[in-house]
């Protein structure tokens, strides 16, 4: 029974949805391992400057990347709210800085409607397409995209000094 | 009823399934160690032809594979290793005389198994299989000779196989044609040209080169803008061959490559199973579909995939005993645990003692745990070793050389992960000695050296750290000639001063070794780059010392393991950073103005006569990404005599590291003791980050850089305004 209703449904995905300068954005929740609080990351140097350094988490190095920098936002002062997501891409395991998180929301895909050029500092690279929260849009962002290798800032310092 | 069977059924089947896969894994996994086991027992057999013992070892690692090839059903593997050993077995039972001829046939046999386990199976056919089989049923059925001499048996076996006979004198040609755009203005069909050229032996593979077509709207139909990549085998000679083109000589541009086939050649080439249409690659390249010969892609890294297949398996094979003990350890750490427990809850003051007694039970413990566990990773280095007796038999058959590969210090133990990384760059100098420093027989001999060359593969330990030595009693290296070629290449400037060391070392340069002259001049210098790189990469040293005429050693030193390191905990402004203890030399605290800045080059500081360069470690944690220090006017700022900064560097310390032979000072804040650290990667969730080896987690759970040395002296730190004398920054580099 449950698997021909499972079939008749449209696909759908559930996504995590947070806030980075007043703007809501989703990311896919199969790729959250999870939400910690923000503690004080180690800096690392000679990496980008959105790249805020590496947390511990459970004996595993992982960077952390400020998603307002990484979008050219505004940047502000961590607070309470701000809190590190856990991802996982591809192998790799890292910690985006977000405002606050808000809800987990249920999306079938016919409702992640294709990016409209709206203006959005966010690189439409990032974006797969925008999708109806309760209140607002969001924009459904690209995990894979954000975090692959030169976007994470594979940067040959010896060869730009030369 | 009925249902519930069927629906168990298919559980069961299905479990069958994964757990077929798993044995599958280790199937494959003990294969390879058969095929190591196999290699090596053919090599000692080289020597000892007649030890019955290593025969039957050979045999039942072969009767291993094939068994386990039987029950995962693949048949080719079956059908080859059978053949195998039905040539094994009549060596074993004396009918067939072991010859070099057989051993060369058996080793092939054991790239080929090698192969077909490497391609998960039966999937790929490799190439040489077929002709391999036809040669050991050739020699399987050949008849014993009546007390032969060894000669006499190599004779009777080449004129038994005739076959073989004919494909020696073939040779693998690759016909590189390129026909000029107007080709069709004289009336020639550039693709009869291919066919003749094909008539003429069996083509393996041919390439058409589209990169050259352009768009749709611009091509011009009455020219050609295709060329293609041949390669034939066959027996013609090479004139045969150019005498195709004859009649089209200067509207074609014409490369031909010819190496001569391997005894056992190349002559049936196996489908891969693909179609043509998979294979076209959106860079150009299209597979045409020949009629004489099946098609196949011959992947380039086919050919490395010896190299790096063998030993380097995802898991490590641990006795059991080392398991055991590590229970046992734990077992203790438990008791120890509850015990702690125990007091913390009902904790008074006169518990203290025994308190912290059992946390001292648990310290013990724990680092015996990890010293247990650590060695875990610890793996012979003889199984590294193994693998270039093949190499070195390979150059010496190809070059007509004598050379003998002896190794020194098998059961050296290393960390897993320092040896796979150790695998090229030996790799490189042992083909370097093989290739460059080992002469011809006339010359050794006229040279008064004995005939075969050695070359010595040693490893030992040397207080903490391992060292490995590739001794050869070649040429050696000739200084004056290597100071020549590195003025011509612009390294070192006409009137520098180097001493012998340093210009041996030189031959490590990445621009001295890519020239061709050069590596056959000096007799060294092929990957040479590569060599010092990854030592660098896993923190080692590369010494070189050389004897003209006598020979050269080349002397790797590393660490033991790469997981655990001795750091020197280290403040830099606000941040606790990790310098390897094994690079530092001293520290010292220098007196006021005891770092001089030298001309628009950067700080020195000098101890006992020595300059030694400074590099100020707060420019390297300032750094980002981009290559620039983010802000402020850094250049001002790093100026020791700045008054601003005498204020806030409020005792600069000096550690004095060595990174190879050089050394150099860097400037940190404060000393905040030694401790063991666990190294993790940054490269596992981040990337490489230049200047740093990775990262380690500290008592208090905060995460600490472990700081490479190496590359950050390379980073080129120490020269202040650099980017403004473009000039100077060049002569600074090309100094160090």
């Amino acid at each position: 029974m449950t698997t021909v209703t499972k079939d008749s449904a449209p696909k759908s995905s559930q996504f995590l949805t947070f806030l980075l300068d007043e703007r809501e954005y989703g990311l896919e929740l199969c790729s959250i391992k999870e939400i910690r609080g923000y503690a004080p990351v180690t800096p690392i140097p000679n990496v980008p400057v959105h790249v805020r350094g590496v947390m511990n988490l459970r004996g595993t190095v992982l960077p952390v990347v400020d998603l307002r920098m990484k979008f050219h936002l505004p940047v502000v002062e961590y607070n309470k709210f701000t809190v590190i997501v856990i991802a996982m891409v591809a192998q790799k395991m890292v910690g985006l800085v977000v405002d606050a998180v808000s809800d987990v929301l249920e999306v079938t895909h016919d409702a992640i409607r294709s990016a409209p050029d709206f203006g959005s500092s966010v690189d439409t690279r990032f974006i797969d397409g925008v999708f109806q929260t309760r209140e607002h849009l969001a924009v459904a962002l690209n995990l894979e995209q954000l975090l692959s290798e030169s976007e994470i800032g594979e940067v040959h310092v010896l060869k730009q000094l030369d | 009823m009925l249902v519930l069977e069927t629906s168990l059924e298919e559980k069961t089947a299905i479990a069958m399934k994964i757990d077929l896969s798993q044995f599958r894994d280790a199937f494959m996994q003990e294969s390879g160690e058969h095929i190591l086991s196999m290699e090596a027992g053919l090599f000692d057999l080289r020597s000892r032809p007649d030890d019955i013992e290593t025969l039957n070892a050979i045999f039942r690692a072969a009767h291993s594979i094939k068994g386990g090839a039987g029950s995962f059903g693949l048949k080719n593997l079956v059908r080859f290793t059978h053949a195998l050993e039905s040539l094994l077995d009549r060596l074993r039972s004396m009918e067939i005389v072991v010859t070099e001829d057989v051993i060369r046939v058996l080793l092939k046999s054991v790239d080929v198994l090698r192969e077909m386990l490497g391609s998960d199976g039966d999937a790929v056919i490799p190439v040489m299989m077929q002709p391999l089989l036809d040669q050991l049923q050739v020699l399987t059925t050949s008849e014993k000779p009546r007390q032969d001499s060894a000669a006499e048996l190599h004779s009777s076996s080449s004129s038994s196989t005739e076959d073989s006979a004919v494909r020696k004198s073939e040779h693998i040609f690759t016909v590189d044609c390129r026909p000029a755009r107007e080709i069709f203005e004289t009336g020639t069909n550039p693709i009869v040209l291919l066919r003749n050229l094909l008539s003429l032996g069996s083509a393996s593979k041919c390439q058409l080169h589209t990169d050259q077509l352009p768009p749709l709207h611009e091509l011009d139909p009455e020219k050609s803008y295709l060329h293609w990549t041949a390669e034939i085998t066959s027996s013609v000679p090479e004139e045969e061959l150019v005498e195709v083109f004859e009649f089209v000589e200067h509207m074609v541009e014409l490369k031909i490559k010819s190496v001569p086939v391997p005894a056992l050649a190349i002559q049936e080439v196996c489908a891969v199973g693909k179609t043509p249409g998979e294979e076209a690659e959106p860079t150009g390249l299209v597979v045409l579909p020949m009629n004489k010969a099946t098609l196949v892609t011959v992947d380039e890294r086919k050919q490395n995939r010896r190299a790096t297949t063998t030993a380097e398996t995802s898991s490590i094979r641990v006795t059991t005993d080392k398991v055991d003990r590590l229970i046992d350890l734990m077992g203790e750490l438990m008791i120890a645990q509850v015990m702690t427990a125990q007091l913390v809850e009902h904790f008074t003051p006169e518990c203290l003692p025994k308190l912290h007694e059992a946390v001292a039970a648990m310290g013990r413990n724990t680092r015996e745990l990890h010293e247990r566990v650590m060695s875990v990773r610890m793996l012979p280095i003889g199984s590294l070793f193994q693998r270039y007796t093949r190499i070195v038999y390979d150059i010496a058959q190809s070059t007509g050389k004598q050379i003998r590969l002896q190794t020194d210090g098998d059961e050296t133990e290393i960390d897993k992960s320092i040896l796979e990384l150790l695998g090229d760059p030996l790799t490189h100098l042992v083909r370097n000695a093989a290739d460059h420093g080992i002469e011809l027989a006339e010359l050794r001999r006229a040279a008064g050296k004995a005939e075969e060359g050695l070359i010595k593969l040693r490893a030992f330990h040397r207080a903490s750290r391992i060292v490995i030595e590739i001794i050869d009693d070649g040429v050696g290296i000739d200084t004056t000639l290597v100071r020549r070629k590195a003025i011509e290449r612009g390294l070192i400037s006409a009137d520098a001063q180097l001493s012998e060391d340093q210009l041996r070392m030189l031959i490590f340069e990445p621009g001295f070794s890519t020239r061709e002259q050069v590596s056959d001049l000096s007799g060294r210098g092929v990957g040479m780059d590569v060599v010092k790189r990854n030592v660098q990469q896993l923190s080692g040293t590369v010494t070189l010392t050389s004897e003209p005429g006598a020979g050269s050693t080349v002397s790797i030193e590393l660490p033991m393991t790469l997981a655990i390191l001795e750091g020197l905990l280290v403040r830099v402004e606000d941040r606790t950073l990790v310098l390897p203890l094994l690079s530092v030399i001293e520290t010292l605290a220098p007196a006021a103005g005891g770092i001089v800045r030298v001309a628009e080059q950067g700080e020195v500081i000098v101890v006992r006569d020595e300059s030694i360069p400074v590099l100020r470690l707060r420019r390297f944690i300032a750094m980002h990404g981009n290559g620039h220090e983010p802000a402020g006017d850094a250049a001002d700022a790093c100026l020791s005599t700045s008054p601003a900064m005498a204020g806030k560097e409020d005792r600069p310390l000096v550690v004095i590291v060595e990174v190879g032979r050089r050394k150099i000072g860097l400037v940190v804040n404060e000393l905040l003791g030694q401790q063991q650290v666990v190294m993790k990667s940054l490269e596992k969730n981040l990337h490489k980050v230049t200047g740093l080896m990775g990262a380690t987690i500290l008592g208090d759970g905060c995460v600490a850089p472990i700081l490479d040395v190496a590359s950050l002296a390379e980073m080129n730190l120490f020269a202040i305004p650099l980017s403004r004398h473009p000039a100077q920054a060049a002569s600074i580099i090309a100094a160090h």
